[in-house]
């Protein structure tokens, strides 16, 4: 780290504040008490990636994990703590799954987020006991506090050296100094207010999850144990009338790695075996496939969005429901391709043709169903008014027109001469104001067919003779 | 509960068609409520294109659970095929969802499915499920799966060119998933030139020009499709080579009429009475 010019320590190990180093001491006083110490430059980029990569090894306790600084995860244990055996065991696997990794880290469990951290940072960590954080915290250095640096000193100035100090005082002439920053993190610590953590993710809406003495890793006991959460989480969401929208399954290696995988669902779904299937295809197409290593000792399903679940009414006036089973087949299909890859066409109200009708993902809503197509069907004994492939972006082609403003009479698309036997237009659509920037040209589009029969949609850009001289032409797609 | 007091014999033609309707969804209503999957005779059922002699060379028509190759005659063709390929699909769906695999490349030579000009053609968008797919090898993985979904009116699949992972394998896996749902498998080779084959018929298409009389404007869509190979027939079908014009309003292909002269009723026209067909290209 660097600070006033001078480089200062950002952070030291045991061993050197065993000899007395510590964080904003310049490196010039560092090297006088130990010449031969081993320095590091501060890459703050790669702590909080590290911190990061550290809090999805810990969602193995908890799916509720926040960061807290550059140094400390916090996790939301409640209701979680007796699937390990207590507050106490949780702490010791925390402890050594870090420590094998070369971490040394501090355990502190308490009823606030922030008395935790004071106990783990100032206090030696440990369990606090329900209701106990004002005892806890009481003979902790202001420094708990986690105040910026003037209120501190000035703090100190006064001669409060302990959380305890502080509290004793009275509260009025407190505030009218330093504002109310000092109390509100007073009473965080002491348990008398609340602040929640801020996950990292949103937290899913439930989750069901399966934690085996002996790691798991054949394909067959991953597939098992997939569909006996899904029938877990199948209750759950029954219970409350829901069907998720949107899954995660999150493997924990017994080394500690993490990984997951998420689908997502056109309907609200909870059958086990959909919900097996849809995982199946999703975990077979990753290009990077989920590694067991020794084993997975954590699995967990997480639904991370849910519906109101309606069962599908048959309705017999109707025939048979297609679109369930279609919505089935989506599903999969998105979760081996991805979402964005399973399409349905959605009807914009534009006249633009390269956004009148955009394919969006078949997942989230059909838009289609609800839109009006047929506006474009064709008059008796015509041809469709639109072309059955649309080019993106339009080509430019080489045109022969008669007249400057009339049709086409021959144009070179790749290179191949086409002489225009009929031609239909123009059809003038014009740009849409609010959207195109000023001086964007109105475009002339003919439908308009060869010797041999093939069609085209062309359109010249821009008006001769008021906004162009030598209008550009362009192919915008083909007729059937 | 009150029962009916119309004695059946009582009822108007209009309930009794009303009823008829009601019986034929429900008949293809599962105990789940879910579509019914197709009796083995109508899986194997022909869906008559609408043009008589073309029908009747495939004994009623394409198969439904089969597989059906569309190629463009020649490049430029691909619109052409792919109209085709949409339009017979069409026909084979019924009321049931279509869904759509093409490989990335085809929308990068000829542009992007659009579904104004399906409308256009009487194909409702909303039947449509499209699925991008960024290799031929992924064309094909998608196409097996939405053929194995028998809720499925029919599957277009669309790879680009003539890919490696199109190969003699590949083609089986399709025509096994499709005789196994009944859901039919139009196999559109944009930009494609022959290759392995094991469809059961295989159309090369070109486009035709628009019907004389309609003046200098355009007319409904016209093909020249040629059965190349037709195995529907004992194996060894007759090919042969048709005008078809397609009719927008009764949504079936009818004999093109390019002499001028519009017959009446291009459904009554004894097959016989088509002349000779001719390439109108150089």
């Amino acid at each position: 780290m660097r600070a006033g010019g001078a480089s200062a320590l950002a952070a030291v190990d045991e061993a050197a504040a065993a000899l007395g180093l510590h964080p904003g001491m310049t490196l010039a006083t560092a090297r006088a008490i130990r010449p031969d110490l081993a320095v590091h430059e501060a890459d703050p980029t790669a702590d909080r990636a590290l911190l990061s990569a550290l809090a999805d090894r810990a969602e193995r306790w908890t799916p509720l994990v926040g960061l807290d600084g550059d140094d400390a995860l916090l996790l939301d244990i409640t209701g979680a703590a007796h699937l390990f055996g207590g507050e106490r065991n949780v702490i010791e696997d925390a402890v050594s799954r870090f420590g094998r990794l070369g971490f040394s880290v501090r355990a502190a469990v308490a009823g606030t987020a922030a008395a935790a951290r004071a106990v783990a940072e100032c206090g030696g960590g440990g369990i606090v006991p329900p209701g106990g954080e004002a005892e806890a915290v009481a003979g902790l250095p202001i420094a708990a506090l986690r105040l910026d640096a003037a209120t501190q000193g000035g703090l100190l100035h006064l001669g409060l050296r302990t959380v305890a100090d502080l509290a004793l005082r009275p509260r009025a002439p407190l505030v009218a100094r330093f504002g109310r920053a000092p109390l509100e993190r007073l009473d965080l610590l002491r348990g008398l207010a609340r602040a929640p953590i801020s996950p990292r993710r949103a937290p899913p809406a439930c989750i069901a999850e399966r934690r085996f003495a002996e790691p798991i890793g054949r394909q067959e006991d991953v597939r098992r144990t997939i569909l006996v959460l899904a029938a877990d989480l199948a209750r759950i969401l029954e219970r409350r009338g829901e069907g998720a929208r949107a899954l995660e399954l999150v493997f924990f290696r017994a080394d500690g790695a993490m990984r997951s995988v998420a689908v997502e669902t056109g309907r609200p779904l909870r059958e086990p075996s959909g919900v097996l299937r849809l995982f199946a295809e999703r975990l077979d197409a990753l290009a990077d496939p989920v590694d067991p290593g020794f084993g997975f000792d954590v699995i967990r399903l997480c639904a991370l969005a849910v519906e109101a679940f309606s069962e599908i009414a048959v309705r017999l006036d109707r025939g048979p429901d297609f679109e369930a089973e279609l919505s089935a087949l989506i599903d999969r299909l998105a979760a081996r391709f991805g979402s964005r890859r399973v399409l349905r066409p959605a009807a914009r109200d534009t006249h633009l043709p390269e956004r009148a009708a955009p394919f969006l993902p078949a997942q989230h809503g059909n838009a289609a169903l609800a839109a009006d197509w047929t506006i474009f069907a064709p008059e008796a004994d015509a041809a469709p008014p639109r072309p059955i492939r649309l080019m993106d972006p339009p080509e430019r082609i080489e045109v022969l027109a008669e007249v400057p403003d009339g049709p086409p009479i021959r144009f070179r698309l790749r290179r191949v001469l086409h002489a225009v036997v009929r031609a239909e237009g123009p059809e003038r659509i014009a740009p849409e104001w609010w959207r195109a920037p000023e001086g964007t040209p109105t475009r002339d589009y003919f439908r308009v067919e060869d010797a041999d029969g093939r069609r085209f949609w062309l359109f010249r850009d821009g008006l001769y003779g008021r906004e162009t001289d030598r209008p550009h032409w362009y192919l915008h797609g083909v007729f059937a | 509960m009150e029962r009916s007091r119309h004695a059946p014999g009582s009822m108007g033609t209009a309930s009794q068609d009303h009823l008829q309707e009601l019986r034929r969804k429900i008949a293809a209503v599962g105990a789940d409520g879910r579509a019914r999957e197709l009796a083995p005779e109508e899986k194997t059922a022909r869906i008559p294109l609408g043009h008589a002699e073309a029908d009747r060379a495939l004994g009623g028509g394409p198969a439904r659970g089969a597989l059906h190759a569309v190629l463009p005659a020649a490049y430029g063709d691909e619109p052409a095929a792919c109209g085709f390929a949409a339009l017979a699909a069409m026909r084979l769906a019924g009321d049931r969802p279509i869904v759509w695999v093409r490989q990335d490349m085809a929308v990068r030579e000829f542009g992007e499915i659009h579904a104004p000009g399906l409308a256009g053609l009487g194909l409702d968008p909303s039947r449509l499920t499209l699925v991008a797919a960024a290799d031929a090898r992924d064309v094909l993985r998608a196409g097996e799966e939405a053929l194995r979904c028998a809720a499925l009116g029919a599957v277009i699949v669309e790879p680009w060119g003539d890919p490696k992972a199109l190969d003699l394998t590949a083609l089986r896996r399709l025509v096994l998933a499709a005789e196994g749902s009944g859901v039919p498998a139009l196999l559109l080779r944009s930009g494609g030139r022959g290759g392995p084959d094991a469809a059961a018929t295989r159309w090369s298409v070109a486009a035709a020009p628009s019907r004389a009389e309609a003046g200098l404007g355009l007319g409904p869509p016209a093909f020249l499709a040629t059965l190349e190979r037709n195995r529907q027939i004992g194996g060894t079908g007759e090919p042969g080579s048709w005008m078809l014009e397609w009719n927008h309003e009764r949504r079936r292909f009818e004999p093109a009429t390019h002499s001028g002269a519009r017959l009446p009723d291009a459904g009554d026209r004894p097959a016989e009475a088509e002349g000779a067909v001719v390439r109108l290209r150089a």
